[in-house]
């Protein structure tokens, strides 16, 4: 299994407000995971119980071989996985090279610049940017420091969730791109949560569907995508289409 | 004509304010708690001092008026007041929080925090008392020698308040600006979720908060034995104020704590003394009102406080043109 990520029997929520039942799939490294199913299905549950937000109350996340379940977030942060929030995923008061300082919080002082000039070069319109506060960022211009900020540390995993909520179109569409450039060039695992089903599992690899907690289905994105029944009744695609 | 003697007194209550309020507002926006036992870590600090004192100095503490070496006295005051902020976090904040303590909890159990301490300072106080040979009957300390000596005109204290007080705040800014933890505890401060996400340690941040926070109000209390006896209760008392220039200055930025403090210290002081003048002696009975009055007409005008006022808008409302403020909401973004 190597660098992927398994999740196994998992059992989460808030307090005492479970969320996600029995929970397993696995996460096959260097590919994209898109996790798809009705709102409230506990899709973005599922990426904050990976990072440790969430109370675990049974089942083991295993990354590179490691229980990861119960981790402190910071700690799991330095093992080399990085989580893209759907909202409030920069700091707004920061300027933009303050939010990449920050995402380079506890590295060696030495390799900050150059991490920095590293991710700055994948959207360079934040070179640009870099003394306005980033609250003074546009939507898209926003959700790109963010991605930025996750890619400092040069993570291994990468946890995204609903990056394109909000935007505009073709800046969904750019963003999409640099998330499969991430797989492409940058060698990283990416689980993608999504809104728009279709045009995620497109990019995907591998589709997971969670229906009310569950795992309702876990396959090829494209089997998913495709699925005679499944695609329509749970993410308003006509099978084929 | 208010006398130059009570300028100074209250230049050097406005420093020991503007202190508490920048601690307070810190931990405030950090763990998200009113600390009411915020006047008593202050009042820990004095009693740091005394101690210094009581077993450094060979003079009895009989009079009441006690001069001391003063660096010495400082930075155990520091250490006190750190140390108890400290652990008024790790014993009593923290483990309500993990249980889910709404805020309403925890305010109130700093109420019982601070109940506590006075207890523990009146006990201090009593051992402090009896480790002087020819004890009388105060426990009221002061460093009046200091506000009686002078440089260049000016009260010693008053020099040592603006020092320690400038010095506190320029350095504290250097850390929240200057070093990587600093900008780690403002991340922290906006969004703890992301900043932990990012990979840093919360906790360790709203310790810090708390060190700080009690540090500068241990050395708060110290600078406030030059102006006023210091009893078990002197801090706890202060409370409202300190309340009153945080939230003049909106409980969202340490810089409107400083002017928060300002404001307040000053005009329940020189306003009431100049007030007093005006209308008879009797009015300077009314100055613990003055912060309540402060507290009640920001609440009702201006509840963000003076930081969260626009300014520019009410400029332009006044005299015309258009806010900064509003610009940044008009003007389209450049792609």
């Amino acid at each position: 299994m190597g660098m992927g990520l398994s999740v196994r029997n998992i059992d989460a929520g808030y307090g005492k407000l479970q969320i996600l039942f029995n929970v397993s799939f696995t996460v096959p490294e260097r590919k994209i995971t898109v996790i798809v199913g009705p709102n409230g299905s506990g899709k973005s549950t599922m990426l904050k119980t990976i990072f440790g937000l969430t109370t675990i109350y049974k089942g083991e996340i295993l990354f590179e071989g490691r229980n990861i379940a119960g981790m402190a977030p910071h700690k799991i942060a330095k093992l080399g996985i990085a989580y893209v929030p759907q909202t409030d995923n920069v700091f707004g008061k920061l300027t933009v090279r303050e939010n990449l300082k920050m995402a380079a919080y506890g590295m060696d002082e030495s390799i900050v610049a150059d991490r920095i000039e590293e991710v700055t070069s994948m959207f360079p319109i934040l070179s640009e940017r870099m003394k306005q506060r980033a609250d003074t960022l546009s939507g898209g211009e926003r959700q790109m420091l963010a991605i930025a900020i996750a890619l400092v540390r040069r993570p291994k995993l990468m946890l995204f969730d609903e990056p394109t909520a909000a935007l505009a179109p073709k800046i969904a569409l750019e963003i999409l791109d640099a998330i499969q450039r991430l797989r492409d060039e940058h060698k990283i695992t990416i689980i993608l949560v999504e809104q728009n089903a279709k045009r995620a599992l497109e990019i995907g690899d591998k589709g997971v569907l969670l229906v009310g907690g569950k795992v309702a289905f876990e396959g090829g994105a494209r089997d998913l995508l495709e699925h005679p029944d499944l695609a329509r009744m749970y993410l308003g695609l006509m099978a084929g289409e | 004509m208010v006398s130059l003697v009570y300028l100074f007194n209250s230049l050097l209550y406005a420093n020991t304010i503007v202190m508490l309020s920048v601690g307070l507002t810190l931990t405030y926006l950090t763990t998200r708690v009113p600390n009411f036992a915020h006047g008593s870590l202050a009042t820990v600090g004095a009693y740091m001092m005394f101690t210094v004192a009581a077993v450094v100095m060979k003079e009895s503490l009989v009079s009441g008026n006690i001069s001391m070496p003063l660096v010495l006295g400082f930075v155990l005051a520091f250490l006190g007041g750190a140390f108890a902020g400290l652990m008024e976090y790790l014993i009593v904040l923290r483990p309500l929080k993990r249980r889910g303590t709404g805020s309403l909890g925890l305010m109130i159990s700093t109420l019982g925090v601070d109940i506590f301490m006075v207890g523990l300072l009146n006990i201090y106080a009593d051992i402090l008392r009896g480790m002087r040979p020819a004890t009388g009957v105060s426990r009221d300390w002061w460093l009046r020698s200091y506000v009686l000596s002078k440089v260049a005109g000016i009260p010693v204290g008053v020099w040592v308040s603006f020092g320690v007080m400038i010095g506190c705040l320029t350095l504290l800014y250097m850390l929240l600006t200057r070093t990587r933890f600093g900008i780690a505890m403002r991340a922290s401060i906006e969004n703890p979720q992301l900043a932990q996400v990012l990979g840093v340690n919360v906790d360790l941040v709203n310790m810090a908060s708390w060190i700080i926070a009690g540090g500068l109000a241990g050395l708060a209390g110290a600078l406030m034995a030059f102006v006023v006896r210091i009893n078990p209760v002197t801090g706890s008392d202060e409370v409202v104020a300190i309340f009153a220039a945080s939230i003049v200055g909106g409980l969202q930025s340490l810089l409107g704590g400083v002017v928060g403090g300002y404001i307040v210290g000053l005009s329940s002081t020189l306003g009431t003394k100049w007030l007093g003048d005006l209308v008879g002696v009797d009015l300077a009975a009314y100055k613990r009102a003055v912060p309540l009055i402060f507290i009640i007409i920001v609440l009702l005008v201006a509840p963000q406080g003076l930081m969260g006022v626009d300014w520019s808008r009410l400029r332009r409302r006044i005299i015309g043109g258009r806010s900064v403020r509003e610009e940044r909401l008009t003007v389209p973004h450049a792609r």
